[in-house]
This record gives structure tokens, sequence and C-alpha cells, in this order.
């Protein structure tokens, strides 16, 4: 068969169409336990308390300080040595997220930081108490700002998906590979997947910029009220309590 | 006095680089369109005992010494490039090795991609877990179960007939698990991600004869005809030329012969 009809097949048969489920089911849930690991990393990395932040701080060496790879065929192949035997799947997902949560922590906590102190400030001038301010001021600022770094994230973890072959997870890029082997037309079934690859980061970098512009007009939205003459003259024009 | 401790020099480096390729055991024309002059670089994947496997982190194996009599013959050094199986084929057709040696087993499909040249023949086993707990006597008894194959090796080929006659007879397919090695197959099983793996006779001796309490062999000897070859790219013939030529006097010695002998292969596998 002619090349690109051949790429066209692949992409349409029930291999490949249920290789992309898989690798957007991977992506996704790594990326939700990677958020939920670096949102609790990020706000120990801000506690009080030295242990709490030495603990998060050993976390973040060792899941930035060793390959991706390495980790995931630590927990596939050196695992079960000790009593503890994941299947493919959650090896992948516990590998991908336990090693996103330490990158998610640090994207975080630059959110966190990025927000001013005057808002911090003003929050407790208003009565509210720490974990307050953190949850009702900081955080929903610090969303708005992590959202391209994030977005990132969510791109990079669709590309790292395709490592969890080596495992024998039945993803793209296995399934490509499998299909290649068969009968050796390496450029049709590569393409294939790469096409795949492809549109759904274009997806991705679409969803983006839509949640981007809402966080915008959301912002936006909030700030800017029509002000009056009273609030003119006593100088009290912006939207945001700022103490200089 | 200088002139002419200057002119000996010259006469015995000049008679030196006369005499040294009379002394060489070369016996064939090496080809002209290496990747690397003065070496054979032959791609093979380095986890397939006993033809080829890492020791204190040199390759060894019968087709890596075999390989080395090869180059020998042709006057050239080996240059081996490990990696995995399924990227050997393409490795060769993109130019990126001179030949593929690394035990591997001829089949149509493959033989339209390359051009094969045979120098043994081997068969294939099941192996388990000791004590069989599936009780597998045979290819037909892996319905349902799960094999462990290398991506790309002739064990998936097998394992996917197997899948396709279960479905036949309307009985479950096994459900097959690809890995890069076969390495990781063999620990799949181990670790009871597999209930099978297929390997050649020779390794899944070796691989009993190593670990005795954990594997053992079901069934009888399957595909013993199958042949395993050194590939060429399709239609070099002068490689392929050379390389039967330097095999046929690797032969011819008695160098196969002792390497059957040291790697514990069968000598009704020799094709000579």
């Amino acid at each position: 068969m002619d090349s690109p009809y051949l790429i066209l097949d692949y992409i349409v048969s029930d291999p490949f169409v249920e290789g992309a489920e898989m690798t957007l089911l991977i992506t996704a849930v790594s990326l939700l336990i990677g958020m939920a690991v670096g949102l609790v990393l990020a706000l120990m990395e801000e506690s009080r308390f030295p242990p709490v932040r030495g603990v998060a701080l050993t976390y973040l060496w060792l899941f930035r300080g060793t390959p991706v790879l390495f980790q995931l065929i630590f927990v596939f192949n050196v695992l079960p040595s000790f009593g503890v035997l994941f299947s493919g799947f959650t090896s992948a997902v516990l590998a991908l997220g336990l090693n996103e949560g330490a990158y998610m922590a640090e994207i975080m906590r630059s959110g966190i930081q990025a927000v001013g102190r005057g808002q911090r400030t003003a929050g407790r001038a208003l009565g509210l108490r720490d974990w307050q301010v953190m949850r009702y001021i900081v955080l929903p600022q610090a969303a708005r700002i992590i959202i391209p770094p994030v977005g990132n994230q969510f791109i990079g973890m669709l590309k790292l998906s395709a490592l969890v072959s080596v495992i024998a997870v039945e993803e793209l890029l296995l399934v490509a590979n499998q299909t290649a082997s068969a009968n050796f037309r390496y450029l049709e079934a590569l393409s294939a997947a790469g096409l795949y690859y492809l549109l759904f980061t274009t997806l991705f970098m679409i969803a983006q910029s839509w949640i981007e512009n809402w966080a915008r007009r959301r912002g936006r939205r909030q700030a800017k009220r029509p002000l009056s003459l009273t609030q003119r003259l006593l100088g009290v024009t912006s939207g945001e309590a700022r103490i200089r | 006095m200088k002139q002419i401790r200057l002119r000996a020099l010259v006469a015995v480096t000049a008679l030196f680089w006369c005499v040294t390729p009379l002394a060489s055991a070369q016996e064939a024309a090496a080809p002209k369109d290496l990747i690397e002059k003065g070496k054979l670089t032959y791609g093979t994947a380095a986890s397939f005992a006993p033809f080829e496997y890492t020791k204190d982190n040199k390759p060894t194996g019968f087709d890596i010494e075999f390989g080395a009599a090869i180059a020998k013959k042709l006057g050239l050094q080996p240059n081996i490039m490990n990696m995995d199986f399924k990227g050997l084929i393409p490795a060769l057709q993109g130019k990126r090795v001179d030949i593929i040696n690394s035990g591997m087993y001829i089949n149509p499909q493959r033989a339209e991609q390359v051009d094969f040249i045979p120098y043994m023949k081997i068969g294939n086993e099941i192996v388990v877990k000791k004590g069989n707990p599936h009780k597998v006597t045979s290819r037909d008894d892996l319905c349902g179960l799960r094999i462990a194959v290398t991506l790309g090796a002739i064990e998936e080929t097998y394992a996917r007939e197997v899948a396709k006659n279960c479905a036949a007879a309307k009985k479950k397919e096994p459900q097959i698990i690809t890995l890069p090695t076969a390495q990781d197959s063999a620990l799949s099983l181990r670790q009871g991600r597999a209930d099978a793996l297929f390997d050649s006779t020779p390794g899944s001796i070796e691989l009993v004869t190593q670990l005795p309490d954990v594997y053992q062999i079901a069934g009888k000897t399957f595909e013993a005809n199958t042949q395993i070859g050194i590939a060429v790219r399709k239609g070099d013939t002068e490689m392929k030329q050379a390389i039967e030529k330097a095999m046929q006097a690797v032969v011819k010695d008695g160098t196969y012969a002792s390497l059957l002998k040291k790697y514990k292969l069968p000598a009704s596998g020799s094709l000579f």
C-alpha cells in the first residue's frame, strides 16, 4: 500500500486508537497525581517548621535528581523484590505522577511567591487567619499566574508518557513499534504515532490559551468597577487594597 | 654515520610493512563499502545468551566470537554496536551497521527486508516458573495465559501465532507482553507478571542451568529446524560474498566447531 494511505489506515486502526486512548489516560492520571503532590509539597516548603521543609526538600532532591526513565524502571523492576508488585499501568502513573509532583511543586511555589506581600497583609488586616489568607486570597491569584508553566508541563507529560513503552504498557509508541516490527513499515507506523502526538499537543495548546483568556477576563471583571466621585476625590482609585 | 643509520631505519621499516600483511590471517577480500574503514561494524542485541550477552561489562557469546573470527578472516577489526533487537533491521537499512550478527532467525518476512547467510539451526522452548503452576505441556496450553516476549523477535511472531490458534479454537487469547530485551522477559516471568516465555533451546537450557529453582522448560522443543543467519542489506552481494567466504574459512579451520563446543550448542545444529 502507498505510504500516505497506509499512514491514514494506521491512524484509524483499532490498536492505534486504543493506544492513543491509553496515552491520554496515562497523561491525565499522572498530571492529577502530580498536581496534588505538587500542591502539598509547595505548601510544605513554605511551612514554618524546619522538619516539614526538610522532608519536602528531600523529596525534590530525590525525584529531580534521577531520570524519569530510571524511576519508571525502578518502580516496575526493583519494587517487586521488596514484595510490591504494581501492574504496568500503575507503575507508570505512579512514577510519572511522583516525578511530576517535584516539578509542579516548584512551579506552584513560584506562583505563590509571585502574589504580592501586600495581598497577605491586606488579608490579615481584614481579620482572616493564615490558612484562610492562603485559601481565599493567595492560591486563586497564584493559580492564574502559573497557567503557562503548568500548560507546559501538560504538554511535556504527553511526551513523557511515551517512556512507558519500555514497561510494556500498550500506549501509542509501543503500538507503533509493534506494528512496525511486524511488517517493517517503520516510516508509516511511526508517522501515524507522531501525528497523534502532534494532534494532542495542538489541542492542549488551544485549551491552554482558552483557560488563560478566561482567567484574564475573570480577573479584569473583579478589578474594574465604575468609581464614584467620592471615591475619586478620596483617592481610593485602585480596585485592589494596596498598602504602600 | 647518521646517513647510514637513517637509511637502515627506513629499510627496516619498509621491510616490516611488507611482511606484516603476509603474517595476518586475512583470507578473503574485505568489502569496500564499510561504515568505518578497517572495521566490520555489526549490530547485535547483547541480551540473548549464549549467542550474545554481556559479562563483566563486555559483550561475549557465540555470535560475538564468531563475528570476531569472521572479521579477522577479512582483515578487519570487529566493531560491536549493542542495541535493542527491534532496532537492528532499521539500523542495517539505515546504513548504521554493515551486518547484523545477533542470532537472527530467518523467516519470510525478514527475508523480504534483508539477505541472510545462515550458519546454524536451533529449536525453541517454552520456559515457565519452577513447578509449572499452569501445567503447560505444549503451545496449545498457553491460551488465556500471559506470554512475555522480546519486541520484534521471533518469539513475538510465535506468540502471535499461538494467539491466532487460540482464537481459531474459540479459546481465550493469550496476553502478549512485549519487552525490550530477553532479560526483561525472564524478569517478568520471575516476578509473576507473565506465565511463560519463549526462548531458543540453548538459551532456555542456559536459563534453567543458571537458576534451576526459578525456571523450568515445559513441553517439547518446537520449530526445531529454524535457521539463524547473519543479515546483510538486500542486494549487497559484495558484502554477502565476503562474509560467506570468511565464514567458510572459519568453519574450515575448526573455529566454528570449537565455538559450538565452548558454548554448549548441539553439534547437530551445524549447517556445514
